[in-house]
């Protein structure tokens, strides 16, 4: 009998050993496992879903604006004073840009790298599980990941110049994650063919319905072709980023037609009127201008937007109420460098009747940036001296602006820039005159297009529009695009890449020098040249955080400075 | 008539058996045994008559009558009849015949037995003999503290064993202390000790949720409180295990060390009641004293002038005294908001205790209440504690043992009033007032209705809500139940005498279950922003609900070995837990005045669930031998089984070793014992692995959870990058002790020695460069640190004893100290990198800086000299305009460096310097003096100097007891020497920097040209003038006197007469005194810094002071 009790209990401790594995495997209860996901279709775009999330999160739509634009002469510190605890916001603006500033961190667009990279490595795995997910969706999906991760880099190597480059997806730790970095132009050259190979792949359209928000929040092969553009142009290939503008005129023009099948006269697109490119138009009503800013920056998702991130009242955009201001009376944490003029003289930015004026910043005296605040604005400009009415502030209820990243006028302003570059490269040739201006012509007839939709030409009169008079100038024809790009693209992230551009093409900063220089006033100016002497300067120095963490990483020459100090401590 | 018919009966027995000799050894089944059962004064009543068969279980049972007589049916002629009685010597003889007559002694006439079997040390799975245990174990037999005003078990530990760190973080109710175990050899999880009751884990972890933040102490101290809500007058002994083999037996679970309480029983004998009463009475220690409501009026209108010299700075209306302004009388006060939040806290502990046993079973019930009130307004606790622990024997071979325990506690908090209070405006009301309308000049009228900022106040003004009002009407609860059940079997399955091979199995299974909630509300009154506040009649609640079933066999052989020398034990052990808890919380807001409940409509500020569950399996083998008690070796290792490790590296295994050679009792020593004055003297050795786990679930898999929306649709993203080479952080141990007994054993020392060193360590949040889409890894092992120190103890029982007036007198105390060592030997550079954070050049933050083989704690800063007495500079003093004391860059030896200005030399201005790109700050007159270490004219990173380190020398402590008679008087001290603390809470209040109301110090400041002070002047939100300097560096060390405490028993003769068996009293006084120059609060509150921290004490609640009385009384 003892026996027999003895023998159940060792039976009893033996059975609880064999199952020990089992019972020693606990799955999260709030999490989903890799074992158990990636099973359909549905699972691989929830997580390309979260690649264009971490592009929207508020981390990358500051550094956006910040890498973009902040440095530039467009945009000075709001608050007036660094008691806001805003330290690194306001060094950053200032050029008092050391490698402890946190807006040189730049994990938010390597978040959308990584997920992006998991897409692609798993969804041929779920291609091959999920009989439902067809080849060309796969090759869709495919594309909209590359194209994220490509813009990720975009924006990283415009900022930093030399960074990290990976395509491997973070699984598992024990892969290497301490890779140093890789040249500007070798990445340049990665992205290209990466986009070049994929950009078929996505579909023209997402939507039959061209209003529908998944046309610009998503990447279509316009939103790649524009991206390419921008690539080709930096890398001063003029030919492929002409043919890359032109792919997404001759696509705006095959909306157009489907739109004015469907919307008859109420379609507000006149190519006709701006030298055949098809633009919104700015006005309406009977004297009443604002039209194309409402339909572009208000409502978003317009007839020419090509790429944008999307918010609505559910997901309110966190960039533009605090940094641009939407809710409160003051100013954001941005706004407007006072040296932005209006009027008649030469020197003005901004013509008398240029309506983006006023689209830009409040009011001659006050310099809070309106673009993107406003959810609608509506101006009499007829008697040329100021607005009548303003519109309506976005207040803390409304929905909120998208934030476009591309749109059709920087593309055509692309392909004027393109344009200039091949007509100077001619003129160096010593090719004939008559060849050059035919190419000054057609940039000058994309800025005039762009620059009579402002100016709402002709309702307003002929006063302010642009003559043409870069004959056989080209450089004159490059100051006329900056100008223009300057005028329309405020405060959309992307003056400072442009003045980045062109020093680089002309091999000094002097333009940025000046640019710089004429925002701040400040007794920085000497510094500010010297650091901009070495091209290097333009761009940002790589995170003590990273550099202390990764050994592999060197430190941008220019802002070597601080670590001297520190060894010397 | 009764009487003659018992009488009858028993001679017509004895006539039968006297006739019917045959049956005598014939009894049978079924035949009617019969008997009296008397003692020396008569026939017993009531007396238990059982037959018993071989394995002693009952088979019959009878009880006496009035006149002694019993009768019971035999069934089995084989068994044998007890008799048995409370008091008396139980009488076991075989049936033999079918009447007894049984004489019964009383216990007391028996002869004195020795007691022959050794003191064996049980817990650490075998039962040791106290003198062959090899592992550093200390022993606290709680009676040390009977009579002591002690309600948590911390308290009493408290500088009482050598190398247990205990620091009391904060005085608020029912917030726990933070223990450390021979130093911090982990750099994740928590770092506290296990603590083990009757041989069951407190599951900090299960009951807690997995996710659960181990850094964030806050949210820490509350839960984890709940759980030492054990009765101290419950516990019989704890033992602190130290050194490897000690703990090995609980893994990786004992990696801090182990703390067993082991609780009361019952026993055998007359039941015995026990009640005792406590009335506690604590307050706050004076702290700071604070500006009142005129000087901090003053100092504000200058803390705003100074940094733009202008009126208009300083133009705050409520600082103007202008009768005009409408809220005029609100800030004319002079208000002691310390003393409006502060009282004299009390608490009620009535204890009630039953215990006794008999044959068949010992029980002991007991309960506790406790009430209390805090020192502090507003902190309010119930606890209500009881445990019943029951022990019934089956036979003699089967033992089954219950235990239950209950805890259930309100807790009303309000935990940030009086670091609240300390800011408060001391010129603002706490009560609306009124004008006088009788005499409009006469004193204000001082309303009922609480006083609030409006928000119209200025801006600049620190907007805190009143905490006065916030003590009256903010609720703020916590509640919980804890109901522990626990079964076990003990079955001996072969020998029952110690001279038999021993045989035991073990089952026991465990429950716990824990209910914890907490409900808040805050009435718009307290609001700031009235209705448009998100907190306006806000209500949040949450519940947590946590259970845990765990069952334990064991099988422990103990062989009888036939050469007496050797003796061998062993045991082979398996556990499994599983627990799982849940939670949920909510928050509404803008509800209706006077609704408190979440389930009414209202805006939802929060919603909230949580779900985790853990499991455990582990297998443990121990085995003692001795050679003659003079040799002892024991050997443990126990294999983990952890969820949170993927397969490959899912068990682990720790073994460890340990060996005890008693010098004594070798031949040579003979003569040394005999004399008596050496009475045990023994080396010890212990050398054992052990492993610690990271802190988190589920970190080796690869985990998917929502992300972000995008287009309004939900996403998934990657969460971690899986750690699939995680592995188990070892240390490995050596510990040396020797344990010495002088005297006749009076006076006991031990010392011990020991290394630790910790591989492969866990990090948690461990960096990698941000290019992975993740700025870390959710857990690495990278690392080396090694803990080394010493511990000595000296106790003493009765050391001294002698007849006082007519009264034993003794004395007996005990002495400890220790020392910690703590260094990183190996760590990723780039890890160590990062911990050395630059300097930031900001006031108030000292430079962090950890280097490999260095003790962490390294305090460095700034040099202080004092104040700069005048702007400008003059080599003679012209009083009121210029002198040298002023703010110019000197040389080396000490002369103004010169600059050429238009033709003239001018001496160069001091600096302070951002670093590169930002622009300079010029000293002026009023500013605080820094030392110009390298003499470049410019204060930056290179003048910072070290000023000390936050490790002290030597910590311990030290208690004596003296007894006279039936009066007892205990004392216990405990102590830091040799560190030095960044005072943070002067700091803060010396700093001038905020509007918040600072320490009277400072009306000492500088505030014209020419003023000679060490105090620097007024700038609001402006200049460098608390930089991280030595001036807030002070030495760290104190002798607190933690408590004395008084202890009478009545008279025999008295309590006799009250028909009660003891009766005694006591008296102390805790938190007596602290000997100490440190001009803070509370030197112990700064704990001793961690890795890249230095030791801070910016604590704002001082530990209480209290008087206690208690009266105990045994039935």
């Amino acid at each position: 009998m003892k026996k027999f009790k003895s023998y159940i209990l060792v039976a009893m401790m033996g059975l609880s050993v064999t199952s020990c594995e089992d019972f020693l495997t606990l799955m999260p209860l709030n999490e989903v496992v890799l074992e158990n996901f990636y099973t359909n279709e549905a699972d691989v775009e929830s997580v390309l879903r979260s690649a264009y999330a971490a592009l929207e999160s508020s981390d990358c739509l500051v550094r956006m604006s910040a890498w973009g634009e902040m440095r530039s002469d467009n945009i000075v510190d709001g608050t007036d004073n660094s008691s806001n605890g805003d330290d690194d916001l306001v060094r950053f603006i200032n050029e008092n840009i050391n490698y402890q500033n946190s807006l040189t961190t730049y994990l938010c667009f390597y978040k959308a790298i990584n997920y992006a990279n998991t897409v692609l490595y798993y969804a041929p795995e779920v291609h091959a599980k999920d009989p439902n997910y067809h080849g060309s969706e796969l090759a869709a999906h495919q594309a909209e990941a590359i194209s994220i991760r490509c813009l990720s880099y975009w924006y990283l190597i415009r900022a930093f110049k030399d960074v990290p480059y990976t395509t491997r997806p973070s699984i598992d730790d024990t892969e290497d994650f301490f890779i140093g970095q890789s040249s500007f132009d070798s990445i340049l050259n990665c992205l290209i063919t990466d986009l070049e190979k994929i950009k078929d792949w996505a579909p023209v359209h997402y939507s039959s319905d061209l209003t529908k928000k998944a046309n610009t929040a998503r990447f279509t092969r316009a939103g790649i072709n524009a991206m390419l553009a921008d690539m080709y142009l930096w890398k001063g290939d003029w030919d492929k980023c002409i043919a890359c503008c032109n792919y997404i005129t001759e696509s705006k023009k095959e909306d157009y037609k489907k739109i004015k099948a469907d919307k008859g006269l109420n379609c507000d697109i006149e190519p006709d009127q701006y030298n055949k490119y098809p633009l919104i138009l700015e006005t309406f009503g009977s004297d009443n201008c604002g039209n194309a800013y409402n339909a572009i920056f208000g409502q978003g998702n317009s007839f020419e937007s090509i790429f944008e991130l999307p918010f609505d009242s559910k997901k309110s955009n966190p960039f533009i109420s605090s940094y641009y201001n939407s809710s409160s009376s003051t100013t954001g944490k941005l706004k407007a460098s006072d040296k932005i003029t209006r009027g008649a003289g030469a020197d003005d930015l901004f013509a008398k009747k240029d309506v983006r004026f006023y689209q830009n910043i409040a009011s001659d005296n006050s310099p809070g940036i309106v673009k993107y605040v406003y959810s609608d604005v509506k101006y009499n400009l007829k008697d040329g001296s100021a607005q009548t009415s303003v519109g309506t502030k976005r207040g803390d209820n409304a929905a909120e602006p998208n934030w476009i990243v591309y749109r059709y006028t920087d593309v055509l302003l692309m392909q004027a820039e393109a344009l200039t570059m091949q007509a100077r490269d001619l003129k160096d040739q010593g090719g004939a005159a008559a060849d050059v201006n035919a190419l000054l012509q057609k940039a000058f007839d994309i800025v005039d297009a762009i620059n009579m939709r402002a100016t709402c030409y002709p309702r307003y009169g002929a006063e302010t529009r642009l003559t043409y008079i870069p004959n056989n100038d080209p450089d004159v024809m490059e100051e006329m695009v900056f100008d223009e790009r300057r005028r329309e693209l405020m405060f959309e992230g992307k003056r400072w890449f442009d003045l980045v551009r062109q020093a680089l093409r002309n091999g000094n900063a002097d333009n940025v020098s000046e640019a710089v220089k004429d925002k701040t006033d400040n007794s920085n100016s000497s510094v500010i040249s010297v650091k901009f002497s070495n091209l290097n300067g333009l761009f940002l120095p790589i995170n003590k955080d990273e550099i202390d963490i990764n050994p592999n990483l060197k430190q941008n020459a220019v802002y070597t400075d601080n670590e001297h100090i520190k060894k010397a401590k | 008539m009764k009487h003659y018919n018992n009488r009858l009966l028993r001679v017509a027995v004895a006539l039968a058996v006297a006739v019917l000799p045959g049956m005598l050894s014939a009894q049978k089944a079924g035949d009617i045994i019969s008997g009296v059962v008397l003692d020396s004064e008569g026939p017993m009543m009531m007396v238990n008559v059982t037959e018993r068969d071989a394995a002693d279980r009952i088979q019959s049972h009878a009880i006496t009558d009035v006149e002694g007589n019993f009768s019971f049916q035999l069934k089995n002629p084989k068994d044998r009849i007890q008799i048995s009685y409370v008091g008396y010597e139980t009488v076991d003889i075989p049936i033999d015949k079918l009447y007894f007559e049984i004489t019964m002694k009383d216990q007391t006439d028996l002869e004195p037995v020795d007691i022959v079997a050794d003191r064996v040390m049980e817990g650490n799975g075998l039962p040791i003999p106290l003198r062959e245990v090899s592992s550093a174990v200390a022993t606290i037999n709680m009676e040390e503290f009977e009579g002591l005003g002690i309600t948590t078990v911390d308290e009493a530990l408290q500088g009482r064993v050598p190398g247990l760190d205990i620091v009391f973080n904060s005085g608020d109710l029912g917030a726990r202390s933070t223990m450390h175990l021979r130093g911090v050899a982990t750099m994740t999880g928590d770092a506290n000790p296990l603590i083990v009751v009757d041989g069951n884990i407190w599951e900090i972890e299960s009951n807690l949720a997995n996710n659960f933040d181990y850094t964030n102490e806050s949210q820490n101290t509350e839960k984890v409180s709940e759980l030492l809500n054990i009765n101290p007058e419950d516990i019989a002994t704890i033992n602190i295990l130290r050194d490897a083999a000690a703990t090995a037996i609980w893994g990786a679970r004992g990696a801090n060390g182990v703390m067993e309480i082991k609780t009361k029983r019952g026993q055998r004998g007359k039941t015995r009641v026990n009640y005792s009463y406590r009335l506690n009475a604590t307050w706050q220690p004076e702290g700071y004293r604070l500006l009142n409501g005129d000087q901090y009026t003053m100092f504000m209108k200058e803390s705003f002038f100074n940094p733009e010299m202008s009126d208009a700075a300083a133009d705050i209306k409520e600082f103007n005294y202008d009768p005009s302004f409408s809220e005029y009388r609100m800030y004319n006060n002079n208000t002691d908001w310390v003393k409006a939040v502060t009282q004299i806290g009390l608490q009620h502990s009535h204890n009630v205790s039953v215990s006794g046993g008999g044959d068949k079973a010992n029980f002991r019930i007991s309960a506790g209440f406790d009430n209390q009130s805090n020192s502090i307004k507003g902190q309010k606790m119930n606890r209500f504690t009881t445990r019943v622990a029951f022990d019934y024997f089956v036979s003699d071979r089967i033992k089954i043992v219950t235990n239950f325990s209950m805890t259930y506690s309100k807790n009303k908090q309000n935990s940030n009033a009086l670091g609240s209070a300390m800011k408060m405006m001391p010129n603002l009301a706490i009560y609306y007032e009124e004008a006088n309308p009788t005499d409009p000049n006469g004193p204000d009228i001082v309303t009922d209705v609480f006083y609030h900022m409006l928000p119209s106040a200025s801006d600049e003004l620190p907007n805190n809500t009143n905490p006065v009002a916030e003590a009256a009407q903010k609720k703020q609860y916590s509640t919980s139940l804890n109901v522990q059940p626990e079964f076990s079997l003990v079955y001996n399955l072969l020998g029952l005498d110690n001279n038999e091979t021993k045989l035991t199995y073990d089952a026991r299974i465990t429950f716990g279950v824990t209910n914890s909630g907490g409900d808040n509300y805050t009435p718009q009154s307290l609001a700031k922003q009235g209705w448009a506040d998100n907190n306006a009649n806000s209500v949040s609640a949450n519940a947590n609900k946590s259970s845990s079933i765990g069952t334990t066999h064991s099988l422990t052989f103990i062989p009888h070995l036939n050469n007496p020398n050797h003796s061998f034990m062993m045991m082979v052990r398996g556990q499994v837990n599983t627990s799982n808890s849940k939670g949920q919380n909510g928050g509404l807001s803008g509800l209706p005045s006077g609704f408190e409940s979440i389930g009414l409509p209202g805006n939802i500020s929060s919603m909230s669930t949580s779900a985790s569950r853990s499991r455990s399996m582990n297998v443990t083998f121990t085995a003692h031998y001795s050679y003659r008690s003079k040799y002892s070796l024991d050997f443990t290792t126990r294999s983990d089984g952890n969820t949170r490790f993927g397969d490959a590296s899912r068990w682990g295994t720790f073994p460890s070793a340990s060996g005890r050679w008693n010098i004594i009792d070798e031949k040579f020593m003979e003569s040394i014992r005999q004399s008596g004055i050496l009475t045990m003297l023994a080396a010890r050795v212990s050398w054992g692995l052990q492993g610690n786990a990271p802190g988190g679930d589920g970190m080796y898999l690869s985990k998917y959870s929502s992300g972000d929306a995008y287009m309004g649709e939900s996403s998934m993203k990657p969460d971690n990058i899986r750690a699939s080479t995680m592995q188990w952080e070892e240390t490995t141990s050596w510990n040396l002790g020797f344990d010495f007994g002088l005297f006749r054993d009076k006076l006991s020392v031990s010392v011990e020695v020991y290394d630790r060193l910790t591989e492969k360590m866990l990090q948690s949040g461990y960096s990698i460069p941000a290019s992975s889409g993740f700025s870390t890894l959710s857990v690495a092992n990278d690392g080396t640190m090694r803990n080394q120190g010493w511990e000595l103890s000296l106790s003493a029982n009765r050391i001294y004893s002698t007849r006082l007036l007519g009264q034993d007198f003794n004395v007996g105390g005990n002495i400890n100290f220790a020392d910690n060592m703590n260094q990183i030997l190996e760590l990723n550079p780039t890890l160590l990198e990062k911990m050395t954070n630059d300097f930031d050049y900001k006031n108030g933050s000292y430079l962090s800086y950890v280097a490999l083989k260095n003790a962490y704690g390294s305090i460095y800063g700034f040099r202080s000299l004092g104040v700069y007495q005048y702007t400008e500079w003059s080599a003679e003093e012209k009083y009121g305009e210029s002198g040298p004391n002023a703010p110019v860059a000197r040389d080396a030896d000490g002369n103004p460096i010169l600059v050429n200005k238009n033709g003239k030399d001018y001496p160069r201005e001091m600096m302070y310097d951002f670093g590169v790109g930002r622009t300079n700050y010029t000293f002026v007159g009023g500013d605080a003096i820094y030392e110009d270490i390298n003499h470049d004219g410019n204060i930056n990173e290179l003048d910072i100097v070290y000023l000390g380190s936050s490790l002290p020398k030597l910590n311990g402590g030290f208690g004596f007891r003296v007894s006279w008679g039936r009066l007892s008087w205990n004392n216990q001290f405990n102590f830091r020497y040799g560190n030095r603390i960044v005072n943070a809470s002067r700091m803060n209040a010396e700093a001038m920097y905020g509007t918040d109301n600072t320490s009277a110090a400072v009306n000492w400041r500088w505030r014209v040209e020419g003023d000679q002070t060490i105090m620097p002047r007024a700038l609001h939100q402006y200049g460098y003038n608390y930089l991280g300097s030595d001036r807030y560096v002070e030495s760290g060390s104190f002798l607190r006197w933690n408590y004395t405490a008084f202890n009478y028993s009545l008279d025999p003769k008295i309590v006799k007469r009250l028909k009660v068996s003891n009766v005694s009293f006591n008296f102390n006084l805790n938190n007596v005194m602290t000997f100490t120059k440190y001009s803070g609060l509370d030197p112990e509150s700064a704990g001793s810094g961690g890795l890249g921290n230095v030791a801070k004490d910016s604590s704002q609640t001082p530990r209480n002071k209290s008087i206690t009385f208690g009266v105990s009384v045994q039935f």
